[in-house]
């Protein structure tokens, strides 16, 4: 195993989490964060 | 003589709502108020509900509501 | 009562500080109106694709806000929900009215249904008694000259103290008009203030009363309220009002209210509706001429066939089966077509852009096997679902899904539900997650949990590509037959968990069904693709977050420990084989299956992408075969086989009567999965497997919106649980009985 190796698999598993994390917290943070504060003045 | 006796291409006056709260209210806010015409235009296919015309517009009402409105039947 | 208009009084709420003339601030306008009465079609025809749809805070009703510019003004477009009144019964209604009582826009645009307008004042007489600045849009105004209307536009100008500006939102006529008029009125508020209504002697003397009583008795109060609201509001007994300003009613009683408690036969509440609804109708009888013959409008000619006593339902089933038929016709010769694309050019433009970059090979294993072919599959059925989302658009758009409820209402009873919840369960064939979404227009929670809970087990697109892939294997010859015992068996399974979840979680009445039946209409071509995207955009997104994610987790859960040689010793494959007794009496035991499966609880669509990763042959072995072809000639390729899928997609319309089917050559094609397959399932066992699919849990992006729009996670519990529980049952009963039936085994 090759430090190239080690550094595409970083570089793929790094999209994956990226993606599984902006995906959970736009689910499920949404419009929760702005609770009564919505409106922008 | 209520909303669910008449049949269709009957036109009926209302003369009283016996719903009471939120219905009624939902009722009249859709126009069904004491004194208007009300007619029944259709039955659905499995019986239930039916279609009404009230003011210029159609609504459809469960057997079971328009059981609770009071009318009396014109032409 | 009478419209002569009333002097305004001193000591009226003031309005915030002029307005500096434009430019520096950015109106706030709220958009207000009955439902159907074009709103959505009025925002979308202005604001467009500008549009950001969100939440109101706290729950779950949808928010749309738009900001653009125009002629040099910023402008931020905030819709409210359609209400036919600002009582505080509904959801909807209550979240208009705080909106317009706490926010204070700085005007509201009162979307009125020109056909219709009587109804439509009742609620423009209750905004009027906010007193804020009012710009009426008397929309649908082709269709009231179609039937031959007069309105007096100037007289009701007149009459109501407000802007009038006739518009048509389905052709975009008078939009322009109407942001000037907005324009003008929101730089001179205090010029365009609306009249004052008068309700009667009796009524305002008590008005008064409790005005006068409240400014004396809660000044502080009364100041951050619209006054003549208020004290209409405390005299109805508006128990939020109330509730909110923590004023008991019965401290301002006074003698006009006494005696207009007395005098009638109603309770105030009634009396102010009947007197709202008095007014509306005056007005409307001043302003609207019909004309004296009334032709039986096209609407009732179509309600003659389409809600006829006998025919009704087969109307009904035919226009389902349109929908499907239509669906899938047009889109699946650009599956195939996308199909070929993804398993064709696609894997060797990445492969040697890999190259190019020396990557190591792994890597294209990983890109082509694992993600093209995860992602891909599930991509290529893009277009199946926004077909399906714009035709069921369509029916929404065009009226015709309120009748669909009114036939199936009846039916809906009978398993707890409403005729409403039916729309958003026929969403749920095209996604489940918009359809759980859609519960929203459902009133009552008990109605939105019951739905929600229900609509996973209508057979969504996400589900196809495992069909795709078994049918295509043993059942190709009856292909649209054995799909479409899928589907119904997720209906009647839907019909039997209703029915228990009557008897045990959702017992007790169910709520009115009160709806309005719109006259049909033809929806702009705009909105109707706005919506869609809105829908079918959800599955996008899933396949670009989601399941391009799980794809790259898959692979290498399927490769590691690094250089592992047997797939059974990967972590997947260790997994899996822990699974696979749990599977094993319902005819696919082994660990592929159980893997598969197990990814499929992040998303139905990764089952055939783990799959097709487990039983991939590993490096490139596959593409050495032949020199590809040149780019140039790939896209050449590309471009007439688009070609062709559009001339079948026009063919399988006109020709075949039933409806078409996949043939899939590209990826379901590619022989090593196709032999896996083979090999590894009996056709019971493999129907035994798409029954699994079709009943276990859909999907993470599925389970997150019913956490959300059920607003905890204890429902999400439930549905995990009964759809495992059930997917396992079934499964078992078709297996097992299969094999007793001699059907194999």
């Amino acid at each position: 195993m090759h430090i190239a190796d080690i550094l595409w698999m970083a570089f793929f598993l790094g999209i994956a989490v990226y993606l599984l994390y902006r995906s959970f917290w736009k689910k499920k943070g949404g419009c929760h964060g702005c609770n009564g504060n919505c409106t922008k003045r | 003589m209520n909303l669910a006796m008449l049949k269709p291409g009957e036109t009926g006056r209302i003369t009283a709502i016996g719903a009471i709260g939120p219905l009624k209210r939902r009722l009249m806010d859709m126009g069904v108020l004491v004194g208007e015409e009300i007619m029944v235009r259709k039955v659905a296919p499995l019986g239930d509900p039916i279609e009404v015309k009230v003011k210029s517009y159609s609504l459809t009402l469960r057997k079971k509501e328009a059981q609770g409105i009071e009318v009396e039947v014109l032409k | 009562m009478s419209l002569e208009p009333k002097r305004k009084e001193e000591g009226e709420i003031a309005a915030k500080p002029p307005l500096h003339p434009v430019a520096k601030r950015t109106v706030t306008v709220a958009v207000a109106g009955n439902p159907n009465a074009g709103k959505s079609t009025l925002i979308n025809a202005i604001a467009g694709s500008r549009l950001h749809v969100g939440n109101w805070p706290g729950v779950t009703v949808e928010k749309k806000e738009a900001v653009f510019s125009f002629e040099g003004q910023t402008i931020r477009l905030v819709d409210l929900p359609g209400t036919y009144s600002l009582s505080p019964y509904t959801q909807e209604e209550i979240i208009a009215r705080d909106y317009l009582v706490r926010e204070r826009p700085d005007l509201v645009i009162n979307v009125v249904d020109a056909t219709n307008l009587e109804r439509n004042l009742y609620l423009t007489v209750q905004i009027l008694e906010l007193g804020l600045p009012v710009v009426m849009a008397l929309n649908i105004y082709d269709e009231a000259q179609a039937k031959g209307y007069k309105i007096d536009v100037a007289g009701i100008e007149r009459m109501l103290g407000v802007v009038v500006v006739p518009t048509t939102a389905t052709k975009n006529r008078g939009t322009k008009e109407l942001l000037e008029a907005t324009l003008r009125t929101a730089a001179d508020p205090g010029a365009h203030r609306p009249q004052r209504l008068n309700y009667g002697s009796d009524i305002e003397a008590a008005i008064a009363g409790l005005a006068a009583g409240l400014q004396e008795k809660y000044p502080q109060t009364a100041e951050n309220y619209p006054l003549r609201w208020l004290a209409c509001k405390l005299m109805e007994n508006d128990a939020e009002v109330a509730r909110e300003v923590r004023i008991d009613p019965a401290e301002l009683a006074n003698e006009p209210l006494a005696h207009l408690r007395g005098a009638h036969d109603e309770d105030v509440e009634s009396l102010m509706a009947d007197t709202r609804y008095g007014l509306a109708a005056g007005l409307t009888r001043e302003v609207l001429h019909k004309p004296e013959l009334r032709k039986t409008e096209m609407t009732e000619k179509i309600d003659r066939i389409v809600l006829n006593r006998f025919l009704g339902i087969p109307v009904f089933l035919a226009a389902m089966w349109l929908v499907f038929k239509l669906t899938f016709d047009l889109s699946t010769p650009f599956v195939d077509w996308l199909d070929a694309l993804f398993g064709g050019p696609l894997k060797l433009w990445t492969a040697a852009l890999l190259g190019v970059l020396h990557a190591p090979v792994w890597t294209v294993s990983l890109v082509n096997d694992g993600i093209v072919s995860g992602v891909g599959f599930v991509l290529e059925f893009v277009p199946v679902i926004f077909a399906m989302m714009f035709f069921l658009t369509l029916l929404e758009g065009s009226g015709y899904m309120a009748r669909a409820a009114f036939v199936m209402d009846r039916a809906m009873h009978a398993i707890g539900l409403h005729g409403k919840s039916f729309i958003p369960m026929l969403l749920g064939f095209g996604c489940n997650v918009p359809a759980i979404y859609a519960t929203r227009t459902l009133e009552t929670p008990r109605d939105k949990t019951l739905t929600a809970l229900l609509i996973p087990l209508m057979s969504c697109g996400a589900r196809l590509p495992v069909y795709a892939l078994f049918v295509g294997v043993f059942f190709a010859s009856h292909a649209g037959t054995v799909i479409w015992s899928l589907y119904v068996l997720g209906i009647i399974l839907a019909i039997v968990m209703g029915l228990i979840f009557k008897k045990t979680l959702f017992r007790g009445e169910t709520p009115v069904f009160i709806m309005e039946l719109p006259p049909y209409r033809l929806p702009s071509f705009k909105s109707l693709c706005l919506h869609t995207w809105e829908k079918g955009k959800h599955f996008l997104v899933k396949a670009g977050t989601f399941i391009l994610a799980f794809s790259i987790v898959m692979w290498f859960l399927i490769n590691l420990p690094w250089g592992v040689h047997n797939q059974a010793d990967s972590y997947l494959g260790k997994t899996g084989r822990v699974i696979a007794p749990i599977v094993e009496p319902l005819g696919f035991g082994n660990w592929q299956a159980a893997s598969s499966l197990l990814s499929g609880l992040m998303a139905k669509e990764i089952v055939v992408g783990t799959m097709g990763e487990i039983y991939a042959p590993h490096g490139n072995a596959a593409h050495d075969q032949a020199p590809p072809p040149s780019f140039g000639s790939q896209l050449k390729g590309i471009g007439s086989s688009f070609v062709g899928a559009v001339r079948q997609a026009v063919a399988n319309v006109t020709s075949t009567f039933g409806i078409a089917s996949l043939s899939l050559g590209g990826m379901a094609g590619s022989s090593s999965l196709t032999t896996a397959v083979r090999h590894n399932f009996t056709p019971l066992a493999a129907f035994a497997f798409m029954v699994f699919v079709l009943i276990y849990p859909p999907c993470i992006p599925a389970a997150l919106a019913i956490a959300q729009e059920l607003g905890s996670w204890k429902w999400f519990g439930i549905s995990f649980f009964y759809q495992i529980v059930l997917a396992w049952g079934m499964a078992f009963i078709v297996y097992q009985g299969g094999r007793l039936l001699g059907l194999g085994g």
